[in-house]
């Protein structure tokens, strides 16, 4: 056989404080631009979305199961559950609102560990009522091992960036397992 | 006793009905090649499973699989002739064995199993890819009096 895309599965959780533009994020992305919801509706419990993502210049495609958690306190004996098997993360704050910024410690203690991780700095077409700089963003993703990714939800800029990155990051870390598992004895 | 014969060769008539992930060359088939170098690959998220299909229906011994990061195994059996109706045989946590290979030998919590199909499920990993590299089934025909 010499047809076919190879499949790699990965589940991604998107967590980061309410309203900060989870879902925003992740409808846009999954829509390719088209959808942008103009009214906040709280995410309950968690959102699912399927998105495949074809890896440049290989027969790799990444199928991405995007899980947008409900990250309001209604939903925290939960949290765990949503987040379990997770292979990637994405840790999103609001630049225009520090406790926001605060709480990605609170949020990196849910992950499962030895998973890839970004942080993304949304709402960044809010220039004059920026309080997170580019700089403390870059300095806390880099103390938690974390790409950085700054975007806008709703200019629909480099929205794609972070997701793009957790795929390409899952298909290297595949890549290197096959390398593990021909040398093994 | 007839000396130990591996029944999960695919030129001992066995196949691989099903799997539930798919790579050019690191296909299902490569578990029971006889060859130890080369494996089948899971491709991300748990449970993954294979169903090994003999050729006739066997009173299993053990079944031995080699394998890289599988964390547990759930295996279950069944006599029909299609692979369906499948019942519990055992199931087994592994060890992580780093970058080494497991060896893991399981046996049916009734001796008397028998089985046409086996459903190797590989319930949780130790890491997000996790490779099979050969599965032995000891076993004794049922069919034919030998």
């Amino acid at each position: 056989m010499t047809f076919g895309k190879i499949i790699l599965r990965n589940k991604c959780v998107v967590l980061g404080s309410p309203t900060t533009g989870k879902t925003a994020l992740t409808q846009l992305f999954h829509s390719d631009g088209t959808q942008y919801a103009k009214t906040y509706a709280m995410t309950l419990h968690c959102d699912t979305s399927l998105k495949p993502i074809t890896i440049p210049d290989t027969q790799f495609t990444v199928d991405l199961y995007i899980h947008d958690i409900g990250c309001s306190d209604l939903f925290a004996q939960d949290w765990v559950k949503y987040t379990e098997g997770a292979t990637s993360y994405m840790i999103v704050y609001d630049v225009t609102n520090a406790d926001s910024f605060k709480d990605v410690g609170k949020w990196m203690e849910i992950v499962s560990r030895g998973a890839q991780g970004v942080l993304v700095a949304n709402k960044t077409d809010q220039t004059s009522r920026r309080v997170v700089s580019t700089a403390q963003g870059e300095e806390l993703a880099s103390r938690f091992g974390l790409g950085y990714f700054e975007c806008s939800a709703a200019t629909n800029t480099d929205v794609e960036a972070p997701f793009y990155y957790l795929a390409s990051t899952f298909h290297q870390a595949f890549m290197d397992a096959c390398q593990i598992f021909e040398r093994g004895v | 006793m007839p000396a130990q014969e591996n029944l999960a060769l695919a030129s001992a008539g066995a196949k691989i009905s099903m799997a539930t992930s798919w790579h050019l060359v690191h296909k299902a088939e490569n578990t029971i090649d006889s060859n130890n170098k080369t494996f089948w690959v899971t491709t991300g998220l748990f449970p993954h499973e294979l169903i090994l299909t003999l050729p006739q229906v066997v009173t299993v011994r053990k079944i031995i699989i080699t394998s890289m990061k599988v964390a547990r195994w759930t295996v279950e059996s069944s006599v029909a002739e299609k692979p369906q109706l499948f019942e519990p045989f055992t199931e087994q946590d592994v060890e992580d064995a780093d970058q080494s290979i497991q060896t893991v030998t399981l046996l049916s919590s009734n001796p008397e199993t028998l089985a046409r199909h086996l459903r190797l499920i590989i319930a949780k990993g130790h890491a997000p890819f996790t490779s099979v590299h050969k599965v032995i089934v000891y076993g004794d025909p049922v069919s034919s009096a030998g």
